[in-house]
């Protein structure tokens, strides 16, 4: 085991914009706002299961700030478990998740980008025929593609640009928000029904008595002051689908100057806070202004009609909070606006794909289990060959994607590969403090337990229809690709040693 | 007569059947969500259809004929069937004598029921088209008779729905899954076989159509299912009814004013 650090880039970035990066991440108001739609399918009584997912990513939070602090190295998780866990384990594990996961995961950003912002955006303005077509296979493959283009462009822009550029995203989108909020707070229920049918109608053709017909045909009893703690537990793991990766922003810990090391982790413990209290207010708000009951049922009709288990939704389109919120003003491009600044954290969100991978490809390449080709940074830190080798095979799992419906059934089980690499790094953590700091290991092992459990959740619990064969063989498939890239890696690396006999010859 | 305690759901058609006995279309009585079920009771007529014997008997203005599904069963004796909530229209197949009706929705489907037989039930307030609209029926509703065609309300579908299991990793919308607005319906209006031999395309096929969707449709009932459904290419705007003359002339009315024949294209 050695403590040399992977790969050595310029300390661009300030504690405040590593805690942007990481909060933009698992920012509720992207991802998030996708899971909380999801909720229904599950049951139980989501603000609870909010409050729990958040004790979860409160201790992420803690486990990955105190690496970041104590081992502040480029390439994160890889760098982590390669030098605290074993080499082998390390790279096959970091390179899987954080390369060929990383690489499958555009059509999920592409369809956030389409639901969250597109769809809504241009049905406002008019362009009905537009907003079909990104529902196409075509579409989706172009949305796809347009996720790589902002994740690639973010990288592109460099480090001291990105995060200029993340700063500007995180003031349009807090901007948006107040107005949310202060929307949704102040609208009563009359309001919102009487404009959700007028706007509603107009928008998307719904019946004139959409919100009355959603509210009786619904079919959903959305729990606020029952625990129901069956259902409130399985919830939990689903909020974890966009809340673990509080660690997102690990491998670029070594591009952080920070005065003070501990200034890396309290940013990280205040965004897993940030996150889960802006989660909340974002929820009493919605329950506040068009009622929880009318909003889970919205969307217990969506997904049923998507899936033909429930009636017929009368509102073809994915129930936006942000949409309900903007249908409280009267004014066409005021409503734009609102959805437009709130798809700043949709653009946010979206922009972080690819930055940290390229830093895991980075140090990898470092330690030469990559090509050294790959090391190599312009001087604005901007690693282009890593760059190229998320792009190009995203692009093509894009189209595979859009056009190969079992394709991705199979790829959604790839999140467990994300996962499994979090509590790596959570034993990692274990390994590296055992002995100097046992509190911070006993934290971490409560943590790789509680990621091992949601894991265990994902697999075994129909609702996230993981347990199919084709689904684990493909993860299986994955972590065989990672393995040989080791194993090739390792083999020219014995073959280009020179050996004392070598040498005295 | 029969009291109805709202203004609206009184039905809509008396109708002669081919055994010469009167058939009743009788609404539920309007009350929304009426907590007493009154399609599925048996002890009243609401949200039935009746068959009755006109001819005064004695003292009572008619008589109910003795092979009505209740007679000396549990149940008022006119009921033919019931779990009805408004059966506007509704007729009989010339060739089998399929009762055919009409029943106009709540919020979530227009139904066409078809009765080959007497006593059934077809689920209102239970159920609305095939979808649950009250939880806390009686043990009736479990033994419905499903539409025979439902209308979904709003008309919203998924264009390539999956019918299996909703699952959270399979939640992303995948392509050509777009949930697409159809035309909206309403209220629907069944109601009358074609004889007239001057519509050969028309002959032996069930006029329906919907106040809200003006375009007319037409079916071929095939042992007691509704099959080659097609559209007429007419459209009849606020479509109210159809109706047949003594020559087997068919007529629909509208309320925006017009009552238009139907002809053949020369």
């Amino acid at each position: 085991m050695t403590s040399r650090p992977p790969a050595a880039l310029p300390k661009t970035w300030s504690p405040l914009d590593f805690g942007l990066h990481a909060f933009l991440v698992v920012n509720p108001f992207a991802l998030g706002l996708w899971i909380f739609s999801l909720a229904p399918l599950v049951g139980g009584n989501l603000f609870l299961a909010v409050v729990l997912a958040g004790v979860v990513i409160l201790l992420g939070a803690v486990v990955y700030g105190a690496l970041a602090a104590r081992w502040p190295w480029t390439g994160g998780d890889y760098a982590w478990q390669t030098r605290l866990l074993g080499a082998r384990f390390g790279a096959v594990v970091a390179l899987t998740s954080w390369w060929l996961v990383v690489a499958l995961l555009a059509p999920v950003y592409g369809n956030v980008i389409v639901v969250q912002a597109l769809d809504p955006l241009l049905m406002h303005a008019g362009w009905d025929g537009v907003a079909s077509w990104f529902h196409s296979r075509e579409g989706t493959f172009a949305a796809s593609l347009m996720a790589v283009g902002v994740a690639a462009a973010f990288v592109g822009l460099g480090m001291r640009r990105a995060a200029i550029a993340q700063r500007v995203l995180v003031v349009m989108g807090s901007a948006a928000l107040v107005v949310v909020l202060a929307l949704l707070v102040t609208g009563d229920l009359a309001a919102v029904s009487k404009e959700f049918d007028a706007k509603a109608a107009n928008v998307y053709g719904a019946s004139p008595l959409a919100s009355a017909q959603i509210v009786e045909i619904g079919g959903f009893d959305a729990k606020v002051t029952e625990v129901e703690p069956g259902g409130t537990f399985r919830l939990v793991p689903l909020l974890l689908l966009f809340g673990l990766w509080i660690g997102w922003a690990g491998p670029l810990i070594g591009e952080v100057r920070a005065r003070k090391p501990a200034s890396v982790s309290l940013a990280l413990v205040r965004v897993a806070a940030v996150s889960t209290v802006a989660s909340l207010f974002f929820l009493v708000a919605i329950g506040r202004g068009s009622t929880w009951e009318f909003w889970n049922e919205a969307n217990n009709l969506y997904w049923g009609t998507l899936h033909g288990t429930t009636a017929a939704t009368p509102l073809s389109a994915w129930p936006s909070p942000v949409v309900l919120a903007a249908w409280l003003t009267d004014s066409t491009l005021v409503q734009i606006a609102i959805i437009a600044g709130m798809a700043a954290w949709v653009l946010g969100w979206t922009a972080t794909l690819f930055l940290s991978a390229t830093r895991v490809l980075l140090a990898a390449a470092s330690d030469r289990v990559l090509p050294n080709a790959v090391s190599r940074t312009t001087g604005d830190s901007v690693p282009l060959v890593a760059l190229g080798l998320l792009v190009i095979p995203a692009c093509a799992l894009a189209a595979v994607d859009a056009y190969w419906d079992a394709f991705a059934e199979w790829s959604a089980v790839a999140v467990i590969a994300l996962a499994v690499t979090t509590a790596g790094s959570g034993a990692a953590a274990v390994a590296g403090f055992r002995r100097e700091h046992r509190s911070l290991a006993a934290i971490s092992a409560l943590f790789v337990l509680l990621v091992v459990l949601t894991i265990g959740v994902w697999v075994l619990d129909p609702v996230y229809g993981m347990r199919t064969f084709g689904a684990l063989a493909f993860l299986a498939a994955l972590y065989g690709i990672s393995a040989g890239v080791y194993a090739v890696s390792r083999r020219r690396e014995r073959k280009a040693l020179v050996t004392m006999a070598d040498a005295s010859g | 007569m029969i009291p109805n305690p709202s203004e609206g759901h009184h039905g809509g058609l008396v109708l002669f059947g081919p055994d010469r006995y009167l058939f009743i279309g009788q609404g539920d009585g309007g009350i929304y969500r009426d907590p007493t079920f009154p399609a599925q009771r048996l002890d009243n007529l609401h949200g039935k259809i009746l068959r009755i014997d006109p001819r005064r008997h004695g003292t009572q203005a008619y008589r109910v004929p003795k092979d009505n599904p209740f007679v000396d069963r549990p149940g008022r004796d006119e009921i033919w069937v019931y779990g009805l909530r408004n059966p506007w229209r509704f007729a009989f197949d010339p060739a089998t004598a399929d009762l055919v009706i009409g029943d106009v929705g709540e919020l979530i489907a227009e139904e066409i029921d078809v009765a080959p037989r007497a006593g059934l039930n077809f689920g209102w307030s239970c159920l609305e088209g095939r979808a649950p609209y009250a939880s806390d029926g009686p043990a009736s509703c479990a033994r419905a008779t499903p539409p025979a065609r439902e209308l979904i309300r709003g008309s919203i579908r998924a264009e390539k729905p999956d019918g299996d299991l909703p699952t959270v990793t399979r939640g992303r919308p995948r392509a050509n899954t777009r949930l697409m607005p159809g035309e909206p319906v309403c209220s629907i209006t069944a109601g009358v076989f074609v004889r007239d031999p001057s519509l050969p395309s028309l002959v032996n096929r069930h006029l329906f159509g919907d106040f809200c969707d003006a375009s007319l449709h037409s079916f071929r009932l095939e042992r007691g299912h509704v099959v080659d459904e097609r559209e007429l290419g007419l459209d009849v705007l606020l479509l109210s009814s159809f109706g047949v003359d003594g020559a087997g002339r068919v007529y629909v009315t509208s309320l925006a004013g017009p009552v238009y024949r139907l002809e053949a294209a020369r």
